[in-house]
Parts: structure tokens; sequence; C-alpha cells
């Protein structure tokens, strides 16, 4: 525990930026080198309302309280600014369900051939300003506050349940600027699972050129592989970001792949109808944050095990390195996701959720069993 | 069936919104996003932040969450503002209560803790 309490005032003593993430990293990997029995010890978790036994985790709300009580630190809850769904909104989820019934229907499009895609945000952790470095050595390019602070990961699932390979774009104008060939897992991700990692210039903003990648390389790829006849028309729901709306990326794909239809998330609405947003996303990026603790605990053993002192211990936020470890993080958040089950039954709790819209005021009872049946058969 | 269903709900919908018949020939661009809030955490002034990803949660567990809550239940929370009509048991089926879990979870990868299974198996 004194050992615990060392290196945290230690990191924190020299500014680098804690999240909790990092401290647990940190702690578990300090009891895993020093005291692995703790492990062992059985303690009483709080599930649901009810007390259930198991073995100590150093869970976070274990971290919390200790923080809190034993170091007393302060802690703060990260709040996103949440958005404000549309007036009328059950209205205009309606009629987007409707419009893409509409294309399905009118288009005999099959359920492979139905692809949501979104874009989220992976940080590389909360970042630091300063980083240990051995005097004498050369300024270390660190994780920061700027751009530079994580890469943007396109997601694709289809209403098959099929996961897409993931476009991730890291900021940087040259090859340098991405994960090195050696990095783990590279092989497997590019080659195998076929991610498509690209720069995006000074920031790590997805662009028109790399949404126009992502639809070449990626998109139509994959409808190509499924479709039986080359006039099969492709759906394809995104959200209604500025890129995604703008003229010329509608021209672009209106020109070069018009047998794919656009579908927009209406505005401020991807929580309630996008299926990526709603529900694949809280378990990719679980799957993320957990490989990146990994690397956290992995980095503390390693230096206790080296006969690194406990006021001496940190954890790796070099800008290369961590960059080169994210490719790990993406295989294993693909894999999560990789869950056809899953995402069918994601896409599908959308869809019946319609069947409660007030907005079906106005049809008969036999029209909405109907419709609970077509979305029935949607699921098949 | 399928489309027999789909086109016979559209033509119902058609014939009572015209609206949405006029919006069917027209592009629609979903309107305009806000933009993102930024939860970056800039000037941090000492405080060690958290958010919703707890990572010592299973995969499966969050699995198990996705799938007994949102977002059917989200939706149904708003409809059930403005709609009188009661639910059924069947409604609350459909809206995931009484999913059998089994089917989505369970796998090496996804049910381990970060302290024990999950380590020797990310050792592999």
């Amino acid at each position: 525990m004194s050992e615990i309490k060392v290196a945290l005032t230690s990191l924190r003593a020299s500014s680098v930026r804690l999240d909790l993430m990092s401290i647990r990293g940190i702690m578990i990997g300090m009891i895993t080198a020093r005291a692995p029995q703790i492990f062992e010890i059985s303690v009483t978790q709080k599930v649901h309302n009810k007390y259930l036994w198991g073995n100590f985790h150093c869970r976070e709300s274990f971290v919390r309280k200790f923080l809190q009580e034993t170091m007393g630190w302060s802690l703060r809850r990260s709040t996103r600014a949440g958005k404000k769904t549309p007036d009328g909104v059950t209205y205009i989820l309606t009629n987007a369900y409707f419009r893409l019934v509409h294309t399905i229907s009118d288009n005999t499009v099959p359920n492979t051939l139905i692809v949501n895609t979104d874009q989220t945000l992976v940080t590389y952790s909360a970042g630091a300003s300063e980083t240990y470095a051995p005097k004498g050595s050369k300024q270390v390019e660190v994780v920061g506050k700027d751009e530079k602070r994580g890469f943007t990961l396109v997601v694709g699932i289809s209403m098959s349940g099929e996961a897409l390979p993931f476009q991730v774009i890291y900021a940087g104008k040259s090859n340098r600027s991405l994960p090195s060939p050696n990095a783990p897992d590279y092989q497997m991700a590019t080659g195998i699972l076929k991610f498509r990692i690209e720069s995006g210039g000074d920031n790590h903003w997805s662009t028109q050129s790399t949404m126009k990648n992502y639809v070449q390389y990626t998109l139509a790829p994959y409808f190509e592989g499924h479709r039986q006849d080359p006039n099969q028309i492709c759906v394809w729901q995104i959200d209604c970001w500025s890129v995604h709306r703008s003229a010329e990326f509608r021209l672009w794909m209106h020109n070069t792949y018009p047998w794919i239809r656009i579908h927009y998330v209406p505005a401020n609405c991807t929580g309630l109808f996008q299926p990526c947003d709603v529900g694949i996303q809280r378990v990719l990026k679980l799957a993320i944050r957990r490989t990146a603790l990994q690397d956290v605990i992995n980095d503390t053993t390693e230096q206790l095990d080296h006969g690194v002192e406990p006021n001496m211990v940190a954890f790796e936020k070099r800008l290369s390195v961590v960059r080169d470890r994210s490719v790990r993080w993406l295989v294993h958040g693909y894999k999560a996701i990789s869950n056809p089950e899953l995402i069918k039954k994601v896409i599908f709790q959308i869809l019946l959720s319609f069947s409660h819209s007030p907005h079906n005021h106005r049809l008969s009872n036999s029209v909405l069993l109907e419709r609970r049946a077509l979305t029935s058969h949607m699921r098949v | 069936m399928t489309r027999k269903v789909a086109r016979q709900l559209l033509l119902e919908r058609i014939g009572t919104d015209k609206e949405f018949y006029r919006s069917l020939k027209g592009e629609d661009n979903g309107g305009e996003e806000e933009d993102d809030g930024d939860n970056s955490n800039d000037g941090d002034n000492g405080m060690v932040y958290y958010d919703e990803i707890d990572s010592s949660k299973t995969i499966d567990a969050t699995i198990a969450d996705v799938l007994t809550c949102t977002p059917a239940d989200c939706l149904a929370d708003i409809y059930a503002d403005e709609y009188s009509g009661s639910s059924s048991e069947s409604d609350a089926e459909n809206r995931g209560t009484g999913v059998n879990l089994d089917m989505y979870i369970g796998d090496k990868f996804s049910n381990c803790n970060a302290t024990e299974g999950w380590m020797e198996w990310n050792s592999k």
C-alpha cells in the first residue's frame, strides 16, 4: 500500500496528468509484482443492488475510494455535453425508419448490403504535458493536449451482423506519423483483418479524402464481395456530419457509386437511431480501454521486476510508442465487436422500438401488428 | 412477405402524411448536426478524471448492459411521454428485457477480469 502511495505521489509531483484507468493499471501492476496474493482475497461486490462474493479485482470503484479516502485526491467525472434531441423526435425517427424501409423494399436489399458507419475518437490516455526522461536526453514527443492525443476510428457494421474492416486515421502528413509495421499485431490488423491505416494531415479527423478512401477501399469492396447482381442497390447509413452532407461528397458518391444509397441518421439522434453509436461503440471502447490498461500494468510490473523504485515508476507516454501499441488495442476492439448476434440484436432493438411509436396512432391495430411482423422478417 | 408488408405500411404512411410523401421525392440530408462537445480535460488542476467506460467491467458485462437497456428503453421512455396507451408483456420483451444473454456472451476473450484470466489470455 505504501509503495502504491509513493508511486502515485511521485507521478503527480512530476505533473503527469492522470486518469483512473492509468492509476488502476499502476496499482494492479504493483500488486501483481509485490503482493499477488491480494487478488485471492474474497470481497463483496454490489451488482444490480445485490451483494456478490468474488475475488479482489482492484475495480475502478475501489480505486476511486482509495484515491479519495487514502490519498485525499479530487476526482471529477468527465461529462460530455448532452445533445438535445430535436423537437418531434419520434416523428423524425419514424420518418427515417420509413425512408429506410422504402429503399430496402423497393430495391430488395438484403441485410448483408445494409451498412451503418460511424466515427469515434480514441484517445491514447489521459495524456501528459511532461514525461519522465533521463537527464540530457533529447526532447521526447509525448501524448499531450493537442490534436495528436488520439486517432479517429471509422467503424462499419452490416445488418447481417458483420463488422467491416476498420479505417484508422492518425494525425500527420507522412507514413512516419503512422504506426510502424513492426508494431504489435500490425500484420494481423492490416494483413488479415484488412484495416486501413491512414494519415489525416494536420489532425486525425476524417476529411473528404479519407471518407472517399473509406468508400473506395472498405465499403465498396465489402458490397461488391457480397452482392450477387452488379446492379443491386446497397444502403449506407451514416450520420449527418458536415463532410458526409457536403455537396462535394454527395456528388462524388452519386457519380462514382450510384448504386450506394446514402441514408442519414437525423441530426442529434445518433444516440437513438445509429446502431454503432447506440451499442457497438461501448463494447469496442471498453475492449480498447482494457488493452491499454494491460499496457500500463505490463509497464509497471516490468519496471518493478527490473528493480525500479516505486517512486520512479512511470507509464509510457511517448507518442511513437503508444501509437504503435494502439494497433493491438484495435485488433482486440475488432475482436470484441465481431459478434454477429450482438450486432444484429443492437440493430433490431432499434427497429423494434418503432412498434411503440406514438406516430403509429394514425395506423390501425392490424397495421401495427404487421409492422412488427415486418421488423421480425427483417431480423432473419 | 416482407416487401408486401413494407409496401402496405408505406402506402398507409403516405396516405396519412403528405409531408412525408413530398419528402420521399426530395433528397434527405438529415439536418444539421450540433458540434460534438469536446470532453477533453485540459486544465485539470490536479483532478483525476474518470468517465463512463469502466475498465474493471468485463466485455460480457457491457454486452449484457447494452442488450438489456438502451436504446429501446430510451425510445420507449420518450414515446411514453407522448403516448397514453399501455404496454403489454410482449412490449417489454421487445424492448429487451428477458433477453437470453447466453446467446451473446461467454467467449473466453470477453468474460475475463483484468486481473486474472484476461492477463493469462493476453500473455499467450
